[in-house]
């Protein structure tokens, strides 16, 4: 059963989060997939007037090479992490996927859902532990909002108890 | 390339779990990987073969057993023509092998155990079983082996839940 299905990836460039998204690259994601990392950025301050439109509807989707270029990607104030870049551009190489991101700005909670709705997505995997503790303990785990809230398959991706 | 996974599916025969087995089966499944269907019952203290398998749960029970009547009569368990038809599909299909296992016991614990028993690369489960309440966007079980299942866990949403 060939792909053509959207999987989607929560990214916050966490120990986690790159379990998560190895755990995709080599269980989920198949020949013909698109791949798309999302990640939520603060609401924010931002004096670029493109940021501003696109706090509201989210970046447009960021092709691979752009995400491995650190000047476009300052303009989004975003910084992929070496290892998430090698891992997704690996994955790039030896699997026939299109891989991009896309960034929005506001609650991750409910941001990664709309991304769900309107991307849209076909299928999510989050890791469980990006928010520090207190935060957590504030604000309750993303990943147990989004397998609530979000309208399509979620796969949580526990990290290992080592990790910080 | 063929990993030779073993995926679990949480079988209740509701309507949660079937779309669950489904999707399991479309994406995530790949050739050479192995399936797990598995069934928890609720405790019965009286017949002696469930006292001996409560502990360990039953024997693995291939496909080609399992949908023997007699067989399922003797595991006390109604066999469902979709889902047999689906885990036969997915026998021939994706050349996959399938197995039953059932546990006696509570929901919540077995599957986390079975997750260390059968050594569950991932456990797909629906998000509402056979449980009264209909207003909750999640059960307690799945909520259970969300957070204390040692593998990644999908979880796919009940159709006509809250907001579908």
């Amino acid at each position: 059963m060939e792909g053509g299905r959207r999987v989607g990836v929560a990214v916050d460039f966490s120990k986690c989060s790159r379990k998560a998204l190895k755990w995709a690259v080599e269980n989920v994601v198949r020949d013909g997939d698109h791949l798309i990392l999302v990640t939520i950025r603060p609401e924010g301050y931002y004096e670029e007037g493109e940021v501003q439109l696109w706090e509201v509807t989210g970046s447009p989707l960021i092709p691979l090479p752009q995400l491995c270029e650190p000047a476009i990607m300052k303009k989004y104030g975003v910084n992929p992490d070496p290892e998430t870049l090698d891992i997704v551009s690996t994955a790039a190489r030896q699997k026939e996927i299109v891989v991009v991101m896309k960034i929005y700005w506001g609650d991750p909670r409910e941001k990664i859902c709309e991304a769900i709705d309107k991307v849209p997505l076909d299928c999510l995997v989050i890791g469980n532990r990006g928010l520090g503790k207190i935060k957590r303990a504030i604000l309750g785990s993303v990943s147990n909002y989004v397998v609530n809230n979000g309208s399509c398959p979620v796969t949580v991706v526990k990290s290992t108890e080592h990790d910080t | 390339m063929t990993k030779d996974r073993n995926i679990g599916v949480a079988m209740d025969f509701s309507k949660g779990s079937k779309l669950a087995l489904k999707w399991a089966i479309d994406n995530l499944l790949e050739k050479g990987d192995t399936l797990y269907a598995i069934h928890v019952k609720p405790p019965q203290g009286a017949e002696s073969r469930n006292l001996l398998w409560s502990t360990t749960g039953s024997p693995l029970i291939p496909l080609v057993e399992f949908r023997d009547p007699a067989v399922a009569k003797k595991y006390e368990v109604d066999l469902d023509p979709e889902i047999l038809s689906s885990l036969d599909t997915a026998e021939r299909q994706k050349q996959v092998t399938v197995a039953a296992k059932l546990y006696w016991g509570d929901a919540r614990e077995k599957l986390c155990e079975a997750v260390e028993d059968l050594k569950l690369d991932c456990l797909v489960m629906g998000s509402r079983g056979l449980g009264a309440i209909q207003r909750v966007l999640m059960g307690s079980v799945t909520n259970h082996v969300l957070t204390n299942a040692t593998c990644p866990v999908t979880v796919v949403k009940d159709p006509g839940a809250h907001g579908f």
